[in-house]
């Protein structure tokens, strides 16, 4: 049997898995390719929280699936991924318009050791600067996630 | 492991004898508590190990994330998705 994936989710994609959005089918299509862990953060709960009462009803039942070990806390405290997340910061801030949150993520995510980073964010380049740092975007890169490559390694 | 044991004798209806013999393989293993305390506590040794052992296989495996889809989802309109997409 193949070892799982182990992924990190974005905000956005936890959103596509509790509410029916746009991207919901390539989270299913994730889900179809086999089992997989996925590893999410404060800083990604604290956007899910926000987000998830701004759409519905469903923050609960996230905090609850936590608890039942359906998604993994990467257990950093949110002043570690600050403090991780620093070269990010200093790196890709002046470079793009991936949101201070956005870098957290791709923070944890190298930290953990994740191989792949699941994102729908293209337009912000968060999905790039993923890529840049080693990880596997899913879904692929597409042409906007491609701009961003290109623009970073301009100014790099 | 030893050989299979007989589990019953039968007779069928030629008058020959039937065999029946169940599918059983033995196991020896070294328990931490002395055989004598295990046979006090459980009897039937061998019924209780069997026991236990169906008792952990039967439990549910670690909780999938994948579950989730297979709830209800509310949808939502592009026009509110895309203030969740826009950067913190």
């Amino acid at each position: 049997m193949p070892a799982p994936r182990i992924a990190f989710a974005d905000a956005n994609w936890l959103i596509a898995t509790y509410y029916e959005t746009r991207d919901t089918a390539r989270v299913q299509e994730w889900a179809e390719r086999g089992p997989s862990t996925i590893i999410v953060s404060a800083a990604v709960l604290a956007e899910c929280e926000c987000n998830f009462w701004r759409l519905g009803d469903r923050w609960p039942s996230l905090a609850s699936d936590l608890r039942a070990g359906r998604w993994v806390d990467c257990a950093q405290p949110f002043v570690a991924l600050v403090s991780l997340a620093g070269e990010l910061f200093r790196r890709y801030a002046p470079r793009g318009n991936a949101g201070t949150l956005d870098l957290l993520h791709v923070a944890a995510a190298r930290r953990f050791g994740c191989r792949w980073f699941l994102s729908f964010d293209s337009a912000s380049g968060c999905r790039a600067v993923a890529h840049a740092c080693g990880l596997t975007v899913f879904p692929e890169l597409a042409s906007m996630d491609r701009a961003w490559i290109k623009k970073f390694g301009r100014s790099a | 492991m030893g050989a299979a044991p007989i589990d019953s004798l039968s007779v069928d209806w030629d008058g020959e004898l039937l065999y029946n013999r169940r599918m059983t393989e033995l196991v020896s293993f070294r328990p931490s508590r002395p055989k004598r305390e295990l046979r006090q506590a459980f009897g039937n040794v061998s019924r209780k190990v069997n026991e236990l052992i169906e008792r952990e296989l039967a439990r549910p495996g670690p909780a999938d994330w994948r579950d989730v889809l297979k709830r209800e989802r509310t949808i939502v309109p592009d026009k509110d998705y895309a203030k969740c997409l826009r950067p913190e």
